[in-house]
């Protein structure tokens, strides 16, 4: 057991730890800074396996974009000093069994890489990880060019921006 | 790809019209230029002549069978345009946006029917998705509608999670680490329990945005509560494309596992065409009928997946125009009248003869009854899956579910023809309206009279240039 | 990271996974049902980065994956959030119970 490992399961642990929180927490402000925290972690985690663009991707995106626009919205629309109504005892066991099996078999699964382990040589022919390597691939139009999913997600976001402007633009009084 | 092109570039020309006119014909007569080009555009891709050459490096692949449910998804829509498009206007005040969301849906059809890499599928069921949850919810002052939409919104985005959860393992399984279809070919990736778990859960996820049973139960609710304009468009359109997409993927991907998987598509289809049939016959509405109707048509349409051969993806083809067709004609009528239940079409029959006799065909085709094209389309279904030797039980199955479901749709018909009563429509149809109805039930008949020569003239036009 | 298997990676990403579907059935607040499907997410992005690192390390493809997942994820909840606020303003609350218009 050496540093890296323990900063993992320190990782790890604070990443379910907060993402339960975030799911059983019953005010709902709390739900959404557990949610933070837990997003947060799973940018260390992405540190933590050498993959520092992704994980500032993510800080970028989910926790100074998504999270933020949730907790706009929980201002927007609740009083968020109010406790959230309890789930039902029964929804509640049902779902906590059928989590636990789903979580069961899927460890069965994955449980055939439990000696999988990174190698030195690996890193020899490691890719450049820098994020000019990455931007080049992503908008490159040659054999391992990612350019056409990129100008289909930029169709995409216009059709969500102009869908969330359909949907909460705020009809003028009189309209129907 | 001309597909694609246009469509995305027509979604942003749409954007545009609604700022430079206000006339709400003007808009649409922008929309209805834009699938004609489309349609013209897909075509032309066919016969081999494309507006520019773009190397994909085989992230889509576009092939006969695609390209041929493009033109079906092309051809429905532009038909539904000019028969329906006069109804957007009523939802709401948006005519030019929401014809700009149809577009951006064309274009991940387009993606969905041609895709060769998973990541392409996945961007593609995305496109199709985000714009319907608005389309849903784009009546906005009505609480059924915005519910349906947030209800179909949580549904997709949990199939969404199904779905990556299925191609992350299937990208843990392959020794290529790549994402092309073709990679997970059982020559290059062994299969593995793993592998098998990865099928599995696109095979759910897909059968969520097919609204295949046990996981359809969102489709009542929401095709039930979108605008009625829309759930045409949902129920028709993206989910014949879909499932042009889910063929694909398991014919390309994971066709020589075949035996593997089989008995799974068989259960979804049985508990499909047992649930939609059944279900239908208790509905009060005729549009809650003919959401439950479009989930037993899906049971129908499995049996090509199950199949998987030469039969099924021609039939798969010629079912997709007959059941876009039809529906689209029934719907086309239904926004028309005042009550949208069973009674309402009571004595329409005496109001307007023309309809009533369209709609009479419409659904004669949906029942697969014979001279139509919807009977052809199922007796293509039901043979792709005797020419596979097995499952037998499930085509006797289906003939009984198909049974009942005469009963369900000669409902409608009773009501037109044999009751009295004021079934009336909000507004007297304009004579382009009920020509086009026509015209519609006119291709009913011709499916259901030559489908071979119309399906063997449209291959050997596809082949010959 | 050499002595942490890549089995233990997954084992996390799938808690994680099942602790946001345990979230997306037991909420019943359309806000905190969002979040769980968030959870859901980026779960599976940590699965596609794992295998990238340890079993393609001389490829990108699963980074390019994670990457599209992380847009369309922003992209949804947008759409998401512009639902909700619109839900709101008609029905002053967002509880999926107190949105019964419909029948199941």
């Amino acid at each position: 057991m050496n540093a890296s490992a323990v900063v993992f399961y320190i990782l790890s642990a604070f990443i379910l730890a907060t993402g339960l929180l975030a799911v059983t927490s019953r005010k709902i402000f709390r739900t959404a800074i557990w949610l933070l925290f837990s997003l947060t972690g799973v940018a260390g985690l992405y540190f933590w396996l050498g993959m520092q663009f992704i994980a500032a991707v993510q800080v970028v995106v989910y926790v100074g974009g998504i999270v933020v626009l949730i907790i706009f919205s929980i201002f927007l629309t609740q009083q968020s000093g109010k406790d959230l109504p309890s789930p039902l005892r029964r929804r509640t066991v049902f779902s906590a069994l059928a989590a636990c099996i789903g979580f069961a078999l899927t460890c069965l699964l994955l449980s055939r890489y439990s000696s999988f382990r990174v190698k030195e040589s690996d890193y020899d022919f490691a890719p450049d990880m820098s994020i000019s390597a990455i931007g080049n691939q992503l908008l490159s139009t040659s054999e391992h060019g990612y350019v056409l999913p990129f100008e289909v997600i930029s169709i995409l976001l216009l059709a969500a921006m102009i869908g969330c402007i359909v949907i909460a633009m705020k009809s003028k009084p009189g309209d129907k | 790809m001309n597909a694609i092109l246009l469509s995305a570039v027509w979604g942003i020309v749409m954007m545009f019209s609604g700022i430079f006119t206000t006339s709400k014909t003007a808009i649409r007569n922008v929309a209805v230029v834009g699938l004609v080009l489309l349609v013209l555009g897909n075509y032309a891709d066919m016969i081999g002549y494309h507006l520019m050459t773009v190397n994909v490096h085989k992230m889509l692949y576009f092939d006969t069978f695609g390209l041929l449910g493009n033109l079906i998804a092309f051809g429905s829509t532009l038909l539904y345009v000019l028969l329906s498009g006069r109804d957007m206007e009523k939802v709401g005040h948006h005519l030019a946006e929401y014809f700009a969301l149809i577009f951006f849906v064309l274009c991940g059809v387009a993606i969905v029917t041609t895709f060769n890499t998973l990541l392409m599928l996945f961007l593609g069921i995305e496109i199709i998705s985000i714009p319907l949850y608005i389309l849903t919810g784009a009546d906005k002052r009505n609480l059924k509608s915005n519910e349906a939409s947030l209800k179909y919104f949580l549904m997709g985005a949990f199939s969404t999670g199904l779905m990556l959860l299925g191609i992350a393992f299937l990208y843990g399984a392959t020794q290529t680490g790549t994402f092309f279809i073709d990679d997970l070919w059982s020559g290059k990736t062994a299969v593995t329990p793993l592998f098998m778990a990865g099928l599995l859960l696109l095979l759910v996820s897909m059968a969520f945005k097919v609204s295949a049973a046990p996981f359809h139960f969102w489709t009542p609710d929401v095709y039930d509560g979108a605008p009625t304009v829309f759930t045409s468009f949902m129920a028709t359109i993206v989910k014949v494309s879909i499932f042009v997409g889910f063929i694909r993927l398991f014919d390309e991907a994971f066709g020589d596992s075949q035996e593997k998987w089989q008995v799974f598509v068989a259960i979804i289809a049985a508990a499909t065409l047992f649930i939609g049939n059944v279900t239908a016959v208790f509905q009060q509405s005729v549009k809650r009928m003919l959401a439950y109707s479009s989930i037993a048509q899906a049971g129908f349409m499995l049996l090509a997946l199950l199949a998987l051969n030469g039969v099924a993806k021609e039939g798969i083809i010629l079912y997709a125009a007959a059941y876009s067709i039809a529906t689209i004609g029934i719907f086309a009528v239904l926004i028309r009248m005042k009550d949208y239940t069973f009674e309402g079409f009571n004595g329409l029959a005496r109001q307007q003869p023309v309809l009533a006799a369209t709609c009479t065909i419409f659904l004669l085709s949906l029942a697969g009854i014979p001279l139509t094209g919807g009977f052809f389309a199922k007796y293509y279904m039901l043979s792709s899956v005797v020419a596979t030797g097995h499952y037998l039980w499930l085509v006797i199955f289906a003939v009984l579910c198909a049974a009942v479901s005469v009963y369900y749709y000669f409902r409608v018909i009773q009501a037109m023809y044999f009751k009295d009563g004021d079934g009336a429509t909000e507004a007297e149809p304009g004579l382009g309206f009920k020509g086009l109805l026509v015209v519609l039930a006119v291709i009913v008949v011709v499916l259901g009279v030559w489908p071979q020569s119309l399906l063997g003239q449209l291959s050997r036009l596809i082949y010959t240039w | 990271m050499n002595q942490i298997p890549l089995s233990h990676i997954l084992f996390v990403s799938t808690a994680l996974f099942f602790i946001g579907m345990y979230g997306l059935f037991t909420r019943r607040n359309m806000i905190t049902m969002l979040m769980a499907v968030e959870l859901i997410l980026n779960s599976v992005n940590i699965n596609f980065i794992a295998f990238n690192k340890y079993l393609y390390p001389e490829k990108l493809e699963g980074v390019f994956f994670s990457l599209f997942i992380i847009a369309i994820a922003a992209a949804e909840a947008a759409v998401a959030i512009a639902i909700i606020i619109n839900l709101y303003r008609n029905l002053h609350s967002i509880d999926v119970e107190a949105a019964d218009e419909m029948k199941f």
